[in-house]
C-alpha cells in the first residue's frame, strides 16, 4: 500500500518560493480550505527560525564547510534550498510567533490533520485516554502520511501520562514502524525531503541517503529495525482494510 | 607590606567575584542545557550566534525551539514533552527558564517571563560555588590559601570540598 500526497502537499514539498505558493493559495485559505491553511502553518513553522536569525544561512554555510563528504555537499544543498524557499517570506517580516501559532490554530480548526495532530500532542496530558485513542484512530483513518509521521512521536516510549498501550504503541519499535509507515502513506521521505532538510539544518546531521535509511542507521538497533519492518507491514495491511480499532483497542 | 596589601586586595576581589550564594541559583525544573556544551555548541542556532537574555524574545524563542529539538534528537523523542521546563544557559552565561508548548511545531518553546538572569563570572558554575576560604601569608610572595567548592542540589548545600594550595 503506497499513497501519494495531496496536490497541495506535493506543491509545498517541491516549492522553491513559499511566499509565492502562499500567495497562490491565499484565497483558498481565506475560504477555510484545510489544505491551504496547512501550508500557511507549515511555511511559518519552517521559516520561523530563519527569520529569527538574520545571518542563519550564511552562518550554517560556514559551519558546513568543515563537514566531511558526502555530508558537506548534502548540508550545503539543504541550506541553499531552505534559503531559497524562505527568502521572500522572511523579507515580508510577517513571521511573528503569534502569527505562526495562529496559522496552526486556524488549520486545526478547519480540520487539517497535520495541525490537528500537533494540537493533539500539545493537549495530550489533558485528554482522557479514550478520547486520545479516538483521535489517534482518526489520524490513521485519514491515511495522511504527514500527520501519521508526526503521530509517530506520540507512539514511542513516553514520559508523560496517559500512555497509550497496545500492539503498536509504547516502544521504540512502534515509533520506528509508524515513521516507516508514514513514508509508505505519502510523506516525503526522499533524500531531498523537508524532513531531512530540517534534521540537517537544526542538528547538523546531514545523511546522504533517504529518511528510511536514516531511521535504520540512527534510530534503531538492527533488531529493532527488523521488528519495525514486520510491524510496518502489518500496520499497512490493517490500514488498507480500515480495521483501526485493532491498532488502538 | 606593599606585596601583602596587593595579595589581600586580589583575594578580596576573588572572594567577591567567585562566591555564588545558593539564592542566586535559578531553578527551572527539568534539565539544564548549556550553549557551550556539546552537542549544543555546534548547533546552527549557537555557532556564530551570540544570543543571550538581552536579545529580542523573538530570537530567543527561535533558539530555544531549536535547542529543544536537538535535545530530543540526542536524548530521545520522549524528552522535553509539552508542559515541561528546562533551563537555558547561553554562551554569555546569562540564563532563563523555558517552557515547552509544542514538540512538533516551531515556535514550540517560550521563555518564562521574569526568569531571566544575567551571566555570572567565568568561574561561576550552576549548582556549584567556588570560594577562597582562608588565606595565610607568611612572606610577601609565599603563602597558602584554601579553595572550597560548595555543591548544591535544588538550592540545598549537599557537600563541601576544600583543598590547600600554595601561591
Amino acid at each position: 500500500m503506497v499513497s501519494v500526497p495531496t496536490p497541495l502537499q506535493a506543491s509545498y514539498d517541491t516549492a522553491t518560493n513559499l511566499a509565492a505558493l502562499l500567495d497562490s493559495t491565499q484565497s483558498q485559505a481565506d475560504a477555510g480550505n484545510a489544505d491551504a491553511l496547512r501550508l500557511a502553518a507549515a511555511a511559518g513553522s519552517e521559516c520561523f527560525s530563519s527569520q529569527a536569525f538574520a545571518n542563519r544561512a550564511a552562518s550554517f554555510r560556514r559551519g558546513a564547510e568543515r563537514f566531511s563528504e558526502p555530508e558537506r555537499s548534502v548540508a550545503l544543498r539543504h541550506n541553499d534550498v531552505q534559503e531559497q524557499r524562505c527568502h521572500d517570506l522572511i523579507a515580508q517580516k510577517a513571521l511573528t510567533p503569534a502569527m505562526v501559532r495562529d496559522a496552526l490554530d486556524r488549520a486545526a480548526a478547519a480540520g487539517d490533520m497535520v495541525a490537528s495532530t500537533i494540537k493533539l500532542d500539545e493537549q495530550w496530558a489533558d485528554t482522557p485516554a479514550n478520547e486520545l485513542k479516538e483521535k489517534l484512530r482518526s489520524i490513521v483513518a485519514s491515511r495522511d502520511g504527514e500527520a501519521i509521521g508526526l503521530m509517530a512521536t506520540m507512539l514511542g516510549p513516553r514520559e508523560e501520562e496517559p500512555t497509550v498501550n497496545g500492539p503498536f504503541a509504547g516502544t521504540q519499535d512502534d515509533y520506528i514502524a509508524w515513521l516507516l509507515a508514514a513514508c509508505d502513506l505519502g510523506r516525503d521521505c526522499s533524500a531531498s525531503s523537508r524532513l531531512l532538510r530540517e534534521l540537517c539544518l537544526t542538528t547538523n546531521r546531514c545523511p546522504p541517503g533517504d529518511y528510511r535509511e536514516y531511521v535504520r542507521t540512527n534510530l534503531a538497533t538492527p533488531q529493532q529495525f527488523q521488528s519495525a519492518l514486520v510491524k510496518e507491514k502489518t500496520l499497512l495491511g490493517i490500514i488498507a482494510d480500515g480495521r483501526f480499532q485493532e491498532i488502538f483497542p | 607590606m606593599k606585596h601583602k596589601l596587593s595579595w589581600i586586595a586580589i583575594l578580596l576581589i576573588a572572594i567577591s567575584g567567585f562566591s555564588a550564594p545558593a539564592s542566586a541559583l535559578l531553578k527551572c525544573g527539568g534539565p539544564t542545557i548549556r550553549a557551550n556544551d556539546p552537542p549544543f555548541n555546534t548547533s546552527p542556532g549557537i555557532v556564530n550566534q551570540d544570543v543571550g537574555i538581552t536579545d529580542d524574545e523573538f530570537v530567543r524563542i527561535g533558539l530555544l525551539t531549536e535547542i529543544a529539538g536537538l535535545y530530543r534528537s540526542t536524548y530521545g523523542q520522549s524528552k522535553l514533552p509539552v508542559g515541561s521546563t528546562f533551563k537555558m544557559v547561553y554562551k554569555d552565561n546569562s540564563r532563563e527558564c523555558a517552557t515547552v508548548v509544542s514538540k512538533l511545531a516551531s515556535p514550540g518553546v517560550f521563555p518564562v517571563a521574569g526568569s531571566q538572569r544575567a551571566g555570572g563570572g567565568p568561574m561561576e558554575v550552576e549548582g556549584t560555588s567556588l570560594y577562597i576560604q582562608m588565606f595565610n601569608l607568611n612572606k610577601p610572595e609565599v603563602g597558602w590559601y584554601t579553595v572550597c567548592y560548595d555543591y548544591y542540589s535544588n538550592g540545598t548545600l549537599t557537600a563541601t570540598e576544600c583543598s590547600v594550595q600554595a601561591w
